[in-house]
């Protein structure tokens, strides 16, 4: 059985102080979504941007979740880049949504993809 | 332990609450009420949202806060908000802010009272002048963020 997939939402950003709203659903096969991980293309646009995230209808991140609570640098070893959720979220195809919000900083590039990263897994509640 | 395990269960909220400061060593106020749902707090985290044009890649103590709890008859926090330039730190080995730990049982009041204060870094980190000619750096407004982590009920 597979244990871990890490399941990639692109999120294009066209402007400066673009809002996206983005939809998916989690893939089938795992149970659980264990964590998150954002990635953008230029540090500087990380100054503010906020991401929120419900997954099956529940708020996991209200409006206003800073996008710097949910990466970190190059240097820091891939299995320690993800915020762990303490809660059990269930996968298992589950509808999820949400807003990315860039913050509008001088200086960066547009457009871009910010890249969300849900680690899933198939352990069962612990 | 089995309470604790309980409250996972349940499910986890994290709130933001965001700030505005305009002016160097400004006192902002903080009111808000928990919503509903929640139960109990468990953490914190604050950030500093905004680039300065500072002479260090990191300021441990930008600004400091003080919050209370259910209608001030609870006081768990006096704790200072580091900035960190991203430039710097987001190709190297920069971590995720860390959470400061809270065991706040939320009960009826719900309301949490407190302050920001900036601590006027941006004037006593800005980079020396290298003429009298040059002008005095500019006050940059800024927002701070906070972000509850909660159990909920």
């Amino acid at each position: 059985m597979k244990d871990h997939k890490f399941q990639l939402i692109r999120i294009g950003v066209g402007a400066s102080g673009a809002s996206v709203r983005y939809t998916g659903e989690t893939d089938k096969s795992f149970r659980r979504i264990r964590g998150i991980f954002v990635a953008l293309p230029e540090p500087i646009l990380e100054y503010g941007a906020t991401l929120s995230l419900k997954v099956g209808g529940v708020d996991v991140f209200d409006e206003d979740h800073d996008v710097r609570l949910l990466t970190c640098g190059q240097g820091v070893a891939p299995n320690q880049k993800f915020f762990l959720f303490e809660e059990y979220i269930e996968a298992a195809g589950n509808a999820f949504e949400g807003r990315f919000r860039d913050a509008g900083i001088q200086g960066a590039t547009y457009p871009y993809e910010a890249k969300v990263f849900l680690w899933l897994v198939n352990e069962q509640e612990s | 332990m089995v309470g604790q395990r309980a409250r996972i269960v349940n499910g986890i909220r994290r709130l933001n609450k965001t700030i505005q400061v305009f002016r160097p060593l400004q006192v902002v106020p903080i009111d808000f009420r928990f919503p509903g749902d929640v139960s109990a707090c468990f953490g914190l985290q604050a950030t500093v949202v905004g680039r300065f044009p500072v002479d260090r890649p990191v300021i441990p103590a930008f600004g400091e806060y003080s919050l209370e709890f259910e209608g001030k008859k609870i006081h768990p926090v006096n704790f200072i908000v580091p900035w960190v330039s991203q430039e710097v730190f987001s190709n190297a080995s920069l971590q995720r802010p860390g959470i400061l730990p809270l065991a706040v049982q939320v009960g009826t009041s719900r309301m949490i009272n407190g302050f920001y204060h900036d601590l006027d870094r941006q004037r006593l980190d800005a980079p020396p002048r290298t003429s009298d000619l040059q002008e005095e750096p500019v006050f940059q407004p800024y927002s701070v963020r906070f972000t509850f982590h909660c159990y909920r009920a």
